[in-house]
């Protein structure tokens, strides 16, 4: 039900998508089958199956993801099938969560709901 | 804190398309719509990169398509590079495929396309046969013989 392990995510693979230090970008970004880790800055949008938004990311945009990690501040529309926000986390905006964590000491401002409402 | 240092990988797989501004070092194995400058930039083999490249080193193993003005460039022989390179200095691997205008000595301080792209064009030619002779079997260019 939670996300996967952070480790597991964050260990080097060349497949993997690292959006790192002072770097900005903007646009559309598709991750494809492999995780997307950030922890610079980025406005857009981003598709991916693990997106991690470490301390130091920042990510203004959409974001549609299988699993997500936020670690750092992300400011808009999130969709995902599983979320966690650490307790560094920062959420604004508007989240479509069907699996959700929010750990002691982060910050959720705005909307949650579910994807779509499972029939009972 | 950072084993992943400050590289930044755009994955196999990954599609990014926008732009891209304070990058240090970037590792393209996916697809690339951006304009870049960087300090190091790698094009993995599995690597598309479409749009212009500023940078004091480029290494292309995969696709690259656009202007790119770097002080060493090295296409690997896996390279395919088209559109326009400007470089200070150059290393092609034997396979390596370079569809391009290729300008040498490319300065960011004294560049000035309108005058130094037909001169600089002019003193590539003899580089040029240079290469055709190492590169394949060596024949003797006269016709009729």
């Amino acid at each position: 039900m939670s996300a996967k392990p952070y480790e597991q995510m964050t260990s080097l693979h060349e497949d993997t998508t690292y959006i790192l230090g002072d770097l900005i970008m903007e646009g559309s970004l598709e991750g494809g089958d492999h995780p997307v880790v950030i922890d610079g800055q980025f406005n857009g949008d981003i598709t991916a199956i693990d997106v991690i938004i470490r301390e130091q990311g920042k990510v203004t945009g959409t974001l549609h993801a299988q699993t997500a990690v936020i670690n750092g501040h992300f400011n808009g529309n999130l969709v995902c099938e599983s979320l966690n926000v650490s307790a560094t986390g920062i959420v604004e905006g508007e989240v479509q969560a069907n699996a959700l964590s929010i750990d002691l000491g982060a910050e959720v401002i705005g909307s949650i709901s579910r994807i779509n409402a499972k029939s009972k | 804190m950072d084993k992943l240092g400050s590289k930044t990988v755009i994955g196999a797989g990954a599609t990014f398309t926008g732009k891209i501004a304070n990058a240090r070092v970037i590792e393209v194995h996916g697809k690339v719509n951006a304009d870049l400058t960087a300090e190091k930039v790698t094009i993995g083999e599995a690597g598309h990169f479409n749009g212009a490249i500023h940078a004091d080193l480029v290494v292309v193993s995969g696709h690259y398509e656009g202007k790119m003005q770097a002080g060493s460039v090295w296409a690997t022989a896996t390279a395919s590079i088209s559109g326009k390179l400007h470089y200070e200095t150059l290393q092609m691997d034997r396979g390596a495929a370079l569809n391009c205008h290729i300008v040498h000595n490319w300065t960011a301080k004294n560049h000035n396309p309108a005058q130094s792209d037909n001169d600089d064009a002019d003193q590539l030619l003899p580089a040029a046969s240079d290469k055709a002779k190492n590169g394949a079997v060596p024949t003797t260019p006269e016709e009729g013989a």
